[in-house]
């Protein structure tokens, strides 16, 4: 006798393995919930781990050989039982959600295939038997007992099933995500699915989700509770769908709870028990993860609105789109007879008609006859609609009246789930929170089901072909999607988007009787995406991260005290006209005098301002290091403008020292012939003679008087040298000089008043040499 | 990635793979498209005022971006709805001093 076969280990486990297979067939096994389904599930995987162990530690290839032989009845109950376990568990992980009735279901197919395959396996026995010897101990009628009784379970129909379940998850996932594109294929799925009946009824809605929550109150008895049933495995709960980890966690905290010894009071957001001393840390840790699934599983059931639409929701909603657009498409006929008549109300070719939608219809009588018709199939179709929307749970909604109760009650649970959240946390205003968000969910799918519809209804209108007509509508219905596809370029995104809103004005131009709040708002939405794609994909900077300040406070006192300097810069874009000269700081209509003296504040503050942004050089845009194009030229570009300011730091010093030019507000570092700049500030000159008129220099210049530039100033190895705009080859002399080196350090400002030289200088208060210097240039002949 | 708000800092990267931060300082709707008014802030988070952009807000190619307003009138436009913006700042600026 081998050893390795008939020792206790080996009996032990085969003992094992029979009774489990004995409890399984007699219904012994508790398998209502998906926990239930796991917890079995990870039993059997042990018990299949414990066999594995069994045959690797077989001295030799005889006593495995042997083993196998020895248990191949319970090694063909396991191996069936594991296969049948594993295609459920797939289908349970991929479809994210299985309600208790459909637990239920699948065990009791589970069991008939097993039960199946034991019958299957003592008729195979009889018929040997009987072929291969006389000696039987089944009688016909028995034998006709279990041919029935293999009938009855319909075994092999149970295993298609589950073979079904395990193959059919990918095939689901993938049609709903090509549900959009392919109507017909998801319709051929359904077809399929349908012929498996309990297939179908597989793809559950969130409400049976919600029924998890069912799960710890159901053992309401008060049986004794093992050490055991207390203990946290965090390897299990790790292994859990979320929903199925909260109801893990409340079972262990309902048996922590009615652990007996010497009680203290426990505390945790609010809920207050009496522990057992010895567990109140575990309970206090139970509710921490408890607490933490909840919020994420919250935050999950509000993403599934937008989220995974399922077959069944998906040709729901074309069916009632389907429908409404065939409704629709009459009502726009009978208020294209309205429109007909309404043009000879007041007389006696018109009788007015029974209103619906509480307008009077004014009809030609001779379109009577076809406007009853036409009423007639009105009626019928909006019962239908009505009917379908009721039975389906789908809202109407075609007329602001609804929409506005509609939005009334989404901020109305809104509001409810936002004080439930911040008020102590419980079980019962979780369950509330639950509740709520799931009203929510119904209101927003009755309300998404009510735009394609009306989307639908008006692309029908425009005798599409079916595919068009179907990627419009998807793309109108959630144009955010569609902007942040990948897949399709900003071009083409752009056609697009332009296409559907000149179908969408065309369609409210014609059905002008047809408008209503809820479309409207679809097509502003479109338009507002539209409005989202960049002009020029090659002037756009990615936005790589935001966060929040590290500092918020001081950086809006920061902001707050910017908010001038800004204004300045923003006033000389849009309160200066490029044609006229001088225009004062516009100054809003003052109603009263305490306005009056608020805009005066921010006059001296702008006023203060300008002078310090003067010399702080502040510049509107500083987009060449940005968002210039990667061309060879703006390269040159910006090394220059580069250089330019490097320049510019340097000479600071020197430029303050000779006090000769300012930089003012020009756009842009790279001053040229032709360029016009804002002075920053007031300018004057003290120098009386220089002001004369008969000079043609004025004295005063309006801080935002536009000059334009007639001459820029080189510095070219220590020298200044002036490069006027009415030089011959101004141009390539100043292409000359920058090339070779020279740097811009200021620019000379045209008055076409000054009868001199038609130039002047901007400078600072009471800066005399700089005018010398100009003196000194033109004596020495720099023209 | 966080909503964009004032206030909040956001990380810009160019073509050329730079990266700078600037601040919200302002933002505005304006003819259906979102507009921002960016202040450059250095590593401290201080203003750095001589780079002031106001740009669009964006999406290109699936991901949020920025495209700065060079249309003239657009930016004569837009830079008034600013300026009125930030005046209002200023005056509850001086009314709580």
């Amino acid at each position: 006798m081998n050893q390795d076969i008939y020792n206790k280990n080996v009996a032990s486990f085969e003992l094992k393995l029979k009774e489990l297979e004995k409890n399984i067939l007699e219904n012994h096994i508790q398998m209502e919930t998906i926990m239930d389904f796991n917890q079995f599930f990870r039993e059997v995987k042990n018990i299949l781990t414990e066999y594995e162990t069994l045959y690797n530690d077989m001295h030799n290839a005889v006593s495995k050989s042997q083993l196998l032989e020895y248990l191949e009845d319970e090694n063909d109950f396991l191996v069936l039982l594991v296969s049948l376990l594993n295609k459920l568990e797939h289908y349970h992980h991929t479809i994210g959600f299985v309600s208790n009735q459909e637990i239920a279901s699948e065990w009791k197919d589970v069991r008939n295939v097993l039960k199946g395959k034991n019958i299957e396996k003592d008729l195979r026995s009889y018929l040997y038997q009987s072929t291969h010897t006389k000696n039987t101990s089944m009688t016909m009628e028995t034998l006709f007992d279990m041919e029935e009784k293999l009938e009855n379970l319909e075994a092999s129909e149970a295993f298609n099933r589950i073979e079904e379940l395990g193959s059919a998850t990918e095939r689901i996932l993938t049609n709903v995500e090509e549900s959009l594109e392919q109507k017909n294929k998801i319709k051929a799925v359904q077809e399929n699915l349908k012929q498996k009946g309990e297939v179908l009824e597989a793809i559950v809605s969130i409400d049976h989700f919600m029924d998890m929550d069912d799960v710890v109150e159901e053992s309401k008895d008060e049986k004794k509770v093992s050490p055991q049933e207390v203990e946290l495995d965090m390897a299990y709960l790790d292994s859990l769908l979320i929903p199925d980890k909260i109801a893990y966690i409340k079972l262990i905290l309902s048996n922590i709870e009615k652990m007996p010894g010497k009680k203290r009071v426990v505390k945790y957001k609010g809920i207050q028990k009496r522990i057992s001393s010895k567990y109140a840390g575990r309970w206090m840790q139970c509710q921490t993860l408890l607490h933490n699934y909840q919020e994420s599983n919250e935050e999950q059931l509000v993403e599934v609105t937008s989220n995974q639409e399922d077959i069944h929701e998906q040709m729901k909603k074309i069916e009632y789109a389907n429908l409404y657009a065939d409704f629709k498409e009459v009502e726009n006929a009978l208020f294209k007879l309205a429109k007909k008549g309404s043009h000879f109300i007041n007389t006696n070719q018109v009788i007015a008609v029974a209103s619906f939608n509480k307008e009077p219809l004014y009809i030609l009588k001779e379109d009577l006859d076809v406007f009853n018709k036409i009423f007639m199939n009105y009626k019928r179709m909006q019962k239908n609609v009505n009917d379908f929307a009721s039975q389906n749970n789908i809202d109407v909604l075609d007329n602001d009246e609804k929409v506005s109760t509609l939005e009334e009650l989404q901020n109305k649970y809104y509001k409810e789930i936002h004080s439930l959240q911040n008020a102590s946390f419980s079980y019962d205003t979780q369950e509330k929170i639950s509740e709520l968000k799931k009203k929510l969910y119904r209101l927003n799918k009755g309300k998404k089901f009510a735009i394609f519809a009306n989307i639908k209804v008006m692309f029908k209108s425009l005798a599409l072909t079916n595919d068009i007509q179907e990627f419009l509508e998807n793309t109108m219905e959630d144009p955010e999607t569609f902007i942040e596809s990948k897949d399709i370029s900003d071009e083409k995104k752009k056609e697009i988007l332009e296409e559907v809103l000149e179908k969408s004005d065309t369609y409210l131009k014609e059905n002008d009787t047809q408008k209503n709040t809820l479309f409207d708002r679809t097509i502003e939405k479109v338009r507002k995406c539209f409005h989202k794609l960049p002009k020029n994909s090659k002037k756009v900077a990615k936005i790589k991260n935001i966060r929040e300040s590290k500092n918020r406070k001081a950086l809006i006192g920061a902001i707050g005290a910017a908010a001038a300097v800004s204004m300045v810069l923003l006033g000389t874009q849009y309160l200066t006209d490029a044609n006229s000269q001088t225009k004062p700081l516009e100054k809003t209509s003052i109603e009263s005098a305490q306005e009056e003296t608020l805009l005066a504040s921010i006059e001296s503050i702008v006023n203060l301002v300008e002078t310090e942004n003067k010399k702080s050089n502040a510049n509107m845009y500083d987009l060449t290091d940005l968002f210039q194009e990667e061309t060879s030229s703006s390269i040159e570009k910006e090394n220059a403008s580069i250089e330019v300011k490097e320049a510019e730091q340097k000479e600071d010093a020197v430029i303050e020292e000779e006090s000769e030019w300012s930089y003012l507000d020009v756009g842009h570092n790279d001053v040229d012939f032709g360029d016009t700049f804002t002075a920053g500030t007031t300018v004057y000159t003290n120098q009386d003679d220089m002001a004369k008129e008969e000079n043609g220099v004025t004295t005063y210049f309006d801080a935002l008087s536009k000059r334009e530039i007639a001459g820029i100033v080189y510095n070219y190895n220590g020298e200044n040298i002036t490069i006027f705009d009415t030089d011959i080859d101004a141009e390539a002399k100043k292409q000359a000089l920058e090339n070779n080196g020279a740097k811009q350090i200021g620019f000379v400002g045209r008055n076409e008043n000054a009868s001199r030289n038609g130039y002047e200088g901007y400078f600072v208060d009471d800066d005399v040499s700089f005018i010398n210097s100009i003196e000194e240039e033109l004596a020495r002949g720099g023209r | 990635m966080e909503k964009i708000e004032m206030y909040k800092i956001l990380t810009i990267e160019d073509q050329s793979g730079k990266e700078k931060d600037y601040t919200v300082a302002n933002l505005a709707e304006y003819n259906d498209t979102t507009y921002l008014y960016l202040i450059e802030v250095d590593e401290e988070e201080n203003l750095i005022e001589q780079n002031q952009i106001i740009a669009r807000l964006v999406i290109k190619e699936g991901e949020e971006g920025i495209e700065p307003v060079t249309d003239q009138e657009e930016l004569k436009e837009v830079s008034r709805v600013f300026y009125e913006l930030f005046k209002e700042t200023i005056k509850e600026e001086v009314s709580e001093n």
